[in-house]
């Protein structure tokens, strides 16, 4: 009975694997892209390649509201059920958003387990310092911890006003959706 | 000897076999439902022509020659004031040039720019509707002569910078765009929508000690288009503000009351 019941788990593993596998996931990436439209964000320009169970896209041009916002270089699409994350690499933000933070985002990693099915992390780094944020799917909030580099520090100030500062010199940014 | 349809490995292999032609008619048939092209950026280009100031310095640099020997000629007949008349306009405040001609000969015009002379009277400023002179430390102001008929010959003894200011530092302008927390903080507009189509933007404050308030703006006027280009999205504002800094002129169009009003700043 035992013997049986892990055989179905691993057959029903087996299906889950080769499902991703084939999953095609351009067409999910597009599917992706018609729902962000009504917001307003639009991804154009991109090279896009399916390596199984990774998404390859290159050369992203990201506009909101038909604002040229930026472009990413790489982003790179792993979904493994249990564990799914995407790199970005090279953020170039638009020259309007640079009074507001420096332009240069060197990485950037999103990532989602079964493991904390609720949160949703991400962790950044660039010329404005280091970024961890999480955002908690049962309850839409945000929550931002800023390290701040030096050139954020004395360049942004505007901008980290927006946040508040910790006791560590960290600054953190919280909002509800 | 053991069958090989009776193999263990061999039905293994069918089964996941099986499972995998499973997987790929799933993943096949969500193609059915899935979009099979992606949404690509297509900008609208406007059909109008975006405003501008003509340089006509440029324009009129390969007869400069002749215009200062005609100059000369129309100087040294020392004509009165009374005998001419304005025919156009090119700039505003303290640079520009003016295209002006005698009575006698209208269509013999000359144009002169501020700080120039013409039949001695010095070009002092440009009005919106018409020039200063100034001669013998009087000041004289010629206006078109459609808008002031029978007397468009004006003295004036005092100062004429009565006009409401249309000029911006260019130091303002990067301030602001340094700071748009403080900007936010002299201004506020928010999104102008008929029929759910965004089609400017409405004032909703000025303070009144910041440098919006010298421009002539007032709360509740509603932006519609700057430098001939109507603001209809986001996309032209942010067109715009990333311009700033290569703009010689900012026209803005206003609807206030209903009624529209033009607006223009020269960037010093």
């Amino acid at each position: 009975m035992v013997k049986k019941f892990f055989k179905s788990v691993l057959y029903f593993l087996f299906f889950i694997v080769s499902l991703m596998y084939l999953t095609p996931k351009v067409n999910i990436y597009y599917l992706l892209e018609q729902k962000l439209k009504p917001f307003g964000v639009i991804v154009s320009k991109e090279d896009l390649e399916d390596t199984g169970y990774n998404l390859n896209i290159e050369n992203l041009h990201v506009s909101y509201k038909e604002i040229k916002s930026l472009k990413i270089s790489k982003m790179e699409c792993n979904i493994f059920a249990f564990y799914n994350s995407i790199n970005i690499k090279d953020i170039e933000l638009a020259k309007a958003l640079s009074s507001f933070l420096p332009r240069k985002i060197k990485d950037v990693k999103i990532s989602y387990s079964i493991v904390n099915p609720l949160n949703i992390f991400a962790s950044a780094k660039g010329e404005f310092g280091d970024l961890e944020a999480e955002f908690n799917l049962s309850e839409f909030r945000l929550h931002l911890n800023l390290k701040p580099s030096k050139l954020m520090l004395h360049s942004y100030e505007n901008t980290l006003n927006n946040m508040k500062k910790t006791q560590n010199g960290d600054y953190t940014y919280d909002q509800s959706f | 000897m053991i069958k090989v349809s009776k193999s263990v490995l061999l039905h293994l292999l069918i089964k996941l076999l099986i499972i995998f032609v499973l997987a790929k008619i799933i993943s096949l048939l969500s193609l059915w439902y899935l979009p099979s092209d992606g949404v690509e950026l297509s900008q609208k280009t406007s059909k109008k022509v975006e405003y501008r100031r003509i340089d006509f310095k440029n324009m009129i640099k390969g007869s400069d020659t002749q215009n200062n020997v005609e100059q000369s000629t129309i100087s040294s007949s020392n004509v009165s004031i009374t005998n001419m008349f304005l025919k156009g306009l090119y700039g505003l405040g303290d640079s520009g040039y003016a295209i002006l001609a005698l009575k006698n000969t209208p269509n013999k015009a000359s144009i002169i720019a501020v700080g120039e002379e013409f039949s001695s009277y010095k070009l002092t400023f440009i009005k919106n509707n018409g020039v200063v002179f100034t001669k013998n430390f009087k000041e004289y102001v010629l206006y078109f002569k459609e808008m002031k008929d029978s007397s468009h010959v004006k003295r004036v003894q005092k100062k004429f910078f009565e006009e409401e200011s249309t000029q911006i530092s260019r130091t303002d302008i990067k301030y602001y765009s340094k700071n748009p927390k403080q900007m936010w903080k002299d201004i506020s507009l928010t999104d102008y929508k008929q029929n759910n189509k965004l089609i400017g933007f409405r004032i909703t404050r000025i303070k009144k000690e910041s440098k919006f308030a010298t421009l002539g703006l007032k709360a509740q006027d509603i932006i519609i288009s700057v430098n001939n280009v109507a603001l209809t999205s986001y996309k032209e504002v942010f067109d715009i503000y990333n311009k700033l800094a290569k703009l010689q002129t900012i026209q803005i169009i206003v609807l206030r009351n209903k009624e529209e009003k033009e607006f223009i700043y020269e960037i010093n």
